[in-house]
């Protein structure tokens, strides 16, 4: 068969985004290359300046209703993908402002920390448009490449970043193996690889099949760290760069969440009498387990790295739904969970600027030596906790009702009962920050861009909470592709 | 006009934007914080006032109804607006928030975000009362909650048994905490958040069952009332009690109620005024207007538990009382006997004793307030709450024993408090359905003045340690004023409870009528 591409300079625009992306990585790229004496700042200012210009072209994309198909289905563009580009260009750039201070840290290779961020969201940027099991594969390895390097990219100064790279190396590759042999199972039963196909040719489950999609779902289930594929998750958060845990805390679910839901949701939908218990199961784990660990947490990046388990728990309950509004919640969900995470993890970031500590002990009496920074952290983990107004609740109220109306009832329940945990072991960092003594009277300064990243995600986190009607709509109109799904 | 119309926005919202202006305003001009704190609480204060006159009895119903919609596809609306059990309980809500600024003037360590906080818990309190719609009333309802955390953490003490205890490991080991005489503040704070937070997820699952059991996509309460019957008997049971135990943990019910005394010994006097005086009493209000007024015929069935259990919380809230050493426990066991009258009214499902619940919801809230500013006051003074080691502060500080004989009065609910009136509503509208009850709980009165005259007799009587003779009384006007105000509610509405009583009644009636005829119904049927 002669394998032929046709593709035409209208349909390159649908790839718009990505070709920006990968003209700004090589600019960088060069840049720092070519002009040796080029300041670092530059580079990253460069970055964002690009960064959103993408974005706007993505909001542009959303607001044209630009959709359509690319070689032979294999990349797709949609509101829905176009959703996960934006939530991943946006968490990128609030990335690279947070490192803007903790680069100073890193000693080499400073230009290429960017082009590697960049890199890695090129790679996410596709997994939100992958249509097929090979895309979906080859993309996700993209993406993961980009984070090996920078998950250790503080090898010369600590070795817990070595190490967590060589076991984030280990592990993936581990996983993405058992991937492969997943999808090649499910081509062997079923002939096509293309989600669309897989779908209109009502394959039959036969164990073959079966074993299959198990296998693509533990790849996936890596990526999004849902309990049992969690392990990886608190060594290689304690152990990256700060802005890169929290980078890998949020873009790679999201984007893994994109392609979760195209396959539940329209590819193997027939089959939700089946996947709905492991759905529910892993999503009761992994609230469960995610908010008992994180009690006995001491240091804040491993409490948010248990914390980030069990939201993900929370988030699978919206797909254990299995309804169009079951996504529409998950979408929702993931924006809350976005800006309530990636602003702990700034407050992180600054803290540990100053002090060199991530030990949650240190973090007492910080609502004396910065009231900003200890009114904003507790404002994103009572967030993450699910309290009103913040958005965290409306996120946690979406997806219980959407799991209500498919009568998951125990579900829920148990998602309750785990609010209540989880608020303990974040009060608990607000009991360090408010009610505890400082040890160490140093006020701690902010620099201008670290300011912004609090004041965003501050005031998204609350916006959200109190005028979530822009974004519910904009999740409701991103999920068009799930209206056959039955119910609600 | 377009004031009545945007009236209880500008109750409710009122000290939000004390507090939202606060944040810009720097902590160190503590001048400049206290008054936009009391400036912000004034409005919101002086606009309940209003209602209260402005809300017509006569046409009854919900009244001064605001609807901005909100989210469209889980069918919420932003929906206020206020009937006649809700009026009087957003009076008080103002009124101790008003107080509560003048109360904790001398707060001086970070008085800024204190001050933030104590707006953010008066505004939410207020937001349960003037929602209409289910799941603002739950946002507010959770919203109120979680500043208890950082005000009793932050700004409240540890008990006596706690300081006194030298050794620190043993002090501050796990099952130290389970020593209940005994607590730190951090321990009460930790408590009362997960506590009530609990409570508030299982409410929570009652709103979301009732939600989707309906099938009407809409939160709107007025919407989903009368939809009742399209639930199985076993599943609008299984509600009812959700919503019931889930609220009524705020309330605190017997035996859900070890969080608030703790809770209550270690806040700052301004948090356990707003805490005992309105906080407790979303329970009682959320139970009303979700569970009655959804649930009528349900409400019915289940009302004999209600006065089984208050029961409990009169008799066990007194004894405990009665035995303690620490005057913000003796306060906070009373109140938690207290609230079992409220429950007495809302079981007896009658006109006067209802009337006479929520009419005691709101002298309640003066005389409790009054009590716990005064035992704040004096902790103030001579850092110690302990009743055995004070005494005599009577000639220090007269207007405080003044104040003090005026809210014991209240508490127990002497002839001229607004107390009297709504102990003996609830005490002549219980007696028919409930004898035993009704008696015990007038035992219940009996005891409530041993406790208060021991306290009273402790505090203020008898001789006086030498040490505390650097104590003064309550200064002229910042210490002074609200006590006055609440003495003044009190009194006034005791003398003249008639426009109370008229607007409390034409908020009570329609739900009585849905329950009873909801019940005649289901007996017809039945008959049939």
């Amino acid at each position: 068969m002669e394998f032929t591409l046709s593709v035409s300079a209208a349909d390159l625009l649908l790839m718009l985004p990505e070709f920006l992306l990968t003209g700004l990585a090589c600019l960088v790229l060069v840049l720092d290359f070519s002009f040796p004496k080029i300041s670092k700042a530059t580079l990253a200012w460069i970055t964002a300046a690009g960064l959103s210009g993408i974005l706007v072209s993505l909001v542009w994309m959303f607001a044209s209703g630009l959709q359509g198909a690319l070689f032979k289905g294999m990349f797709v563009l949609d509101a829905f993908a176009v959703f996960f580009k934006i939530i991943v260009v946006f968490s990128t750039l609030i990335v690279l402002l947070a490192s803007l201070d903790y680069i100073k840290r890193i000693y080499l290779f400073r230009g290429e920390y960017y082009v590697m961020i960049m890199l890695a969201a090129l790679g996410m940027l596709f997994m939100a448009s992958a249509n097929d099991l090979l895309s979906m594969f080859i993309t996700i390895e993209f993406s993961t490449f980009g984070f090996y390097v920078l998950v250790a990219y503080l090898r010369e100064d600590d070795l817990r970043s070595s190490e967590a790279g060589l076991k984030f190396f280990v592990l993936s590759v581990f996983t993405a193996a058992i991937m492969v042999f997943g999808i090649s199972l499910i081509y062997g039963e079923t002939g096509t690889i293309i989600f669309p196909e897989l779908a209109a040719s009502h394959p039959v489950l036969t164990g073959g099949l079966v074993i299959g999609f198990l296998c693509v779902l533990v790849g996936l289930g890596f990526k999004i760290g849902a309990v049992p594929f969690h392990n990886w998750i608190p060594d290689i958060y304690q152990g990256a760069p700060t802005p890169i845990t929290a980078y890998l805390s949020i873009a790679p679910k999201a984007a893994a969440i994109a392609i979760v839901l195209r396959i539940f949701f329209s590819t193997f939908a027939e089959f939700k009498p089946e996947w709905v218990w492991l759905l529910i199961g892993m999503a009761a784990l992994s609230m469960t387990y995610g908010n008992i660990v994180a009690i006995a947490q001491k240091d804040i990046k491993r409490l948010l790295a248990y914390s980030g388990i069990a939201q993900m728990g929370n988030l699978l309950i919206g797909l254990a739904a299995g309804t169009k509004m079951g996504g529409d919640s998950v979408l929702f969900y993931l924006v809350t969970y976005l800006v309530a995470n990636l602003g702990a993890f700034a407050v992180v970031i600054i803290f540990s600027n100053l002090t060199g500590s991530d030990q949650i002990d240190d973090y007492s009496g910080l609502s004396r030596r910065s009231p900003l920074l200890a009114a904003a952290m507790m404002v994103f983990l009572l967030s993450l906790a699910g309290v009103p107004p913040l958005a965290g609740f409306i996120g946690k109220i979406y997806v219980f009702t959407a799991a209500m109306h498919e009568g998951l009832i125990a579900l829920v329940i148990i998602g309750l009962i785990n609010i209540v945990i989880s608020m303990y072991y974040y009060l608990v960092v607000v009991k360090k920050m408010y009610i505890g003594q400082p040890t160490d009277h140093r006020p701690i300064p902010l620099s201008v861009p670290m300011k912004a990243v609090v004041y965003a995600t501050v005031i998204g986190t609350v916006a959200l909470g109190v005028y979530p009607k822009p974004f519910i709509e904009w999740a409701v109109a991103s999920t068009s592709l799930f209206s056959h799904l039955i119910g609600p | 006009m377009t004031l009545d119309q945007h009236l209880l926005s500008i109750i409710l919202f009122a000290p939000f934007a004390g507090a939202i202006i606060l944040i810009f305003v720097s902590g160190e001009r503590l001048t400049l914080v206290r008054t936009i704190a009391a400036v912000s609480s004034f409005i919101s204060f002086a606009a309940s006032v209003y209602l209260l006159y402005a809300f017509d009895y006569g046409r009854g119903g919900f009244q001064f109804l605001e609807q901005y919609e909100w989210s469209k596809d889980l069918g919420i609306s932003f929906f206020l607006g206020v009937d006649g059990v809700s009026v009087p309980l957003v009076l008080a809500s103002s009124l101790l928030l008003f107080a509560g600024i003048f109360v904790s003037w001398h707060i001086e360590d970070r008085a800024r975000e204190f001050y933030i906080f104590l707006l953010i818990l008066a505004s939410a309190t207020i937001g349960v009362y003037v929602s209409l719609d289910l799941f603002f009333l739950y946002f507010f309802y959770e919203m109120s909650v979680l500043p208890m955390y950082p005000l009793l953490g932050v700004w409240g003490s540890h008990t006596k048994g706690y300081l006194e205890m030298k050794d620190t490991a043993k002090r501050d080991s796990l099952a130290f905490i389970f020593n209940f005489a005994s607590n730190s503040k951090e321990y009460a704070a930790m408590k009362l958040t997960l506590f009530l937070s609990a409570g508030a997820v299982v409410a929570l699952l009652g709103i979301l069952l009732t939600y989707v059991g309906t099938g009407l996509h809409t939160f709107n309460l007025i919407e989903l009332q009368g939809h009742e019957q399209q639930f199985t008997p076993f599943l609008r049971s299984a509600i009812w009690l959700l919503l019931f135990f889930g609220f009524a943990s705020i309330a605190p019910l017997w035996p859900m109620h070890s969080w608030s005394p703790v809770g209550h010994a270690a806040a700052p006097a301004a948090v356990s005024m707003l805490h005992a005086g309105v906080l407790m009493k979303l329970g009682h209000f959320s139970i009303i207007r979700v569970g009655y007024w959804l649930f009528p015929q349900t409400t019915k069935e289940w009302a004999g538990l209600i006065a089984i259990l208050c029961v409990f919380s009169i008799i066990y809230g007194g004894l405990v009382a009665f035995f303690q050493r620490d005057t913000k426990y003796v306060i906070g066991y009373s109140s938690s006997s207290h609230m079992g009258y409220i429950f007495l009214g809302m079981a007896a499902l009658n006109m006067i004793s209802m009337t006479g619940a929520v009419l005691y919801m709101f002298a309640h809230a003066l005389a409790t307030g009054m009590l716990f500013a005064m035992a704040g006051f004096v902790y103030d003074q001579t850092h110690t709450r302990d009743i055995p080691s004070l005494g005599g502060l009577g000639r220090k500080m007269p207007f405080i024993m003044g104040a003090f004989v005026i809210g014991l009065m209240a508490s127990v609910g002497l002839p001229g408090t607004v107390n009297f009136i709504g102990e003996l509503m609830v005490l002549a509208g219980s007696w028919e359905p409930y004898p035993v009850q009704t008696v015990i709980a007038v035992v219940g009165i009996a005891i409530t003045l041993a406790y208060l005259m021991r306290m009273f007799m402790g505090l203020f009587l008898g001789e006086m340690d030498p040490k505390w003779a650097h104590v003064h009384d309550a200064s002229p006007i910042i210490d002074r004023l609200p006590l006055l105000i609440m003495i003044f509610g009190s009194l006034y509405f005791g003398l003249f409870p008639t426009q109370f009583i008229h607007v409390i009644s034409s908020g009570v009636q329609p739900i009585l009528e849905q329950i009873h005829s909801a019940g005649a119904v289901a007996a017809a049927r039945g008959g049939g």
